[in-house]
């Protein structure tokens, strides 16, 4: 038990953000925050289920994938040092929008609305919390953006010039199959 | 004279808020200064740096981006979080689009309350990230549709093509992620296409 809040804590260390905070504050973190261990192939998460908690990734590798109409579809991967899960943690009554599978042994904290109470944990708390903002920030202008991109047609609804452009090269192409079969 | 108390308690409704404590966020927005907005007045601009969050008290604002409007907004919403927070230049154009009333705060006043400690700064921090997660809540459920239409298409790569190792989960494969395109082909269809590595 001992080895494992070391080893636990040793992993702790190595996320940004949370190295940077005393031991002490780490340590105070692990005790209000229980640490859980997922066998490979296991799921973490599942689409659909109640959202309440977020899992910050001591050790591991996950695999997340989204159930659809054809199948399910891999749409990334998440490794240590990565919160996941935690839009249910800051909003309420929200469903999992993903399942997660361990594809290594993974270790993980889970962080519980309760442990925004915790006194104890407030600088830790603080930390993870900071840490989401600027992430959270960029996945949402992320996928903005993406969104926009994928309701945007590759070949963009040529306006007036492109059409023009687009005019123009083909009765070039067809003036030159002329002229050569003329010269032919 | 704003009620920030009640202003507090429709943000946290709105964004469907956990763990905020609703004295402590009026507290927050008591730093916020008030101003009136006419029809048409711009909060923000696109490409501007992002130097001020912005809470919409009353009235509605459409979002703007290459004169195309997005979305429109009603209040209570807070506004302006994404460029401020990430660091970067506003992504879209915002205009009032009614008589209305909004909370400004400049990224001076802003960022001690979100770095610190303060009860008051922790229901701040945790109504953004509430109003944040609420957004990308709704982007992947209109992902996760466009994945569905993808998917049998994407079972079948074509040269070049490599596995997409990220959709936009897990904020540390976020940079992976810009690796995957999703595309609409000349016959219509969505499919995904992932760069060549």
């Amino acid at each position: 038990m001992h080895d494992t809040r070391a080893s636990d804590a040793a992993m702790l260390a190595r996320i940004p953000g949370l190295g940077q905070l005393p031991a002490r504050e780490r340590e105070a973190l692990l005790i209000c925050a229980p640490a859980i261990a997922v066998e490979e192939g296991h799921a973490v998460f599942r689409q659909g289920e109640s959202a309440g908690c977020a899992l910050l990734l001591l050790e591991g590798r996950c695999r997340v994938e989204v159930e659809g109409d054809g199948g399910n579809t891999v749409v990334g991967h998440v490794r240590s040092g990565a919160l996941i899960g935690e839009v249910g943690l800051y909003c309420r009554d929200t469903l999992r929008s993903a399942t997660v599978i361990a594809e290594q042994r993974t270790r993980a904290l889970v962080i519980e609305p309760g442990l925004f109470r915790a006194a104890d944990a407030r600088p830790a708390v603080t930390m993870i919390e900071r840490r989401s903002l600027s992430e959270l920030a960029e996945r949402v202008r992320h996928s903005h953006a993406r969104l926009r991109r994928a309701h945007q047609p590759t070949t963009p609804d040529a306006g007036p010039p492109a059409r023009r452009l687009g005019i123009l090269s083909r009765l070039l192409e067809r003036w030159s199959r002329w002229i050569e079969e003329v010269l032919s | 004279m704003i009620d920030t108390f009640a202003v507090s308690r429709h943000l946290i409704a709105a964004h469907r808020a956990a763990e905020v404590d609703e004295a402590a966020l009026a507290r927050a927005l008591d730093h916020f200064r008030p101003e009136k907005l006419a029809p048409g007045q711009v909060l923000m601009v696109e490409g501007r740096p992002a130097t001020t969050l912005h809470v919409l008290v009353r009235g509605e604002v459409e979002v703007v981006l290459d004169h195309r409007r997005l979305t429109t907004l009603r209040a209570p919403v807070v506004l302006g979080e994404l460029g401020l927070l990430a660091g970067l230049p506003r992504s879209a154009t915002v205009r009032a689009l009614c008589p209305g009333v909004q909370l400004v705060v400049d990224d001076v006043t802003l960022w001690p309350f979100l770095d610190g400690p303060s009860t008051a700064g922790a229901a701040l921090r945790r109504l953004l990230l509430a109003a944040m997660a609420d957004v990308l809540a709704q982007d992947n459920e209109q992902l996760m549709a466009t994945l569905s239409a993808v998917h049998p298409v994407a079972a079948e790569p074509e040269p070049g093509d490599v596995p997409s190792e990220d959709f936009g989960f897990g904020a540390d494969l976020l940079a992976q992620s810009k690796q995957v395109e999703l595309v609409v082909d000349e016959a219509g269809k969505r499919r995904r296409y992932d760069r060549k590595k």
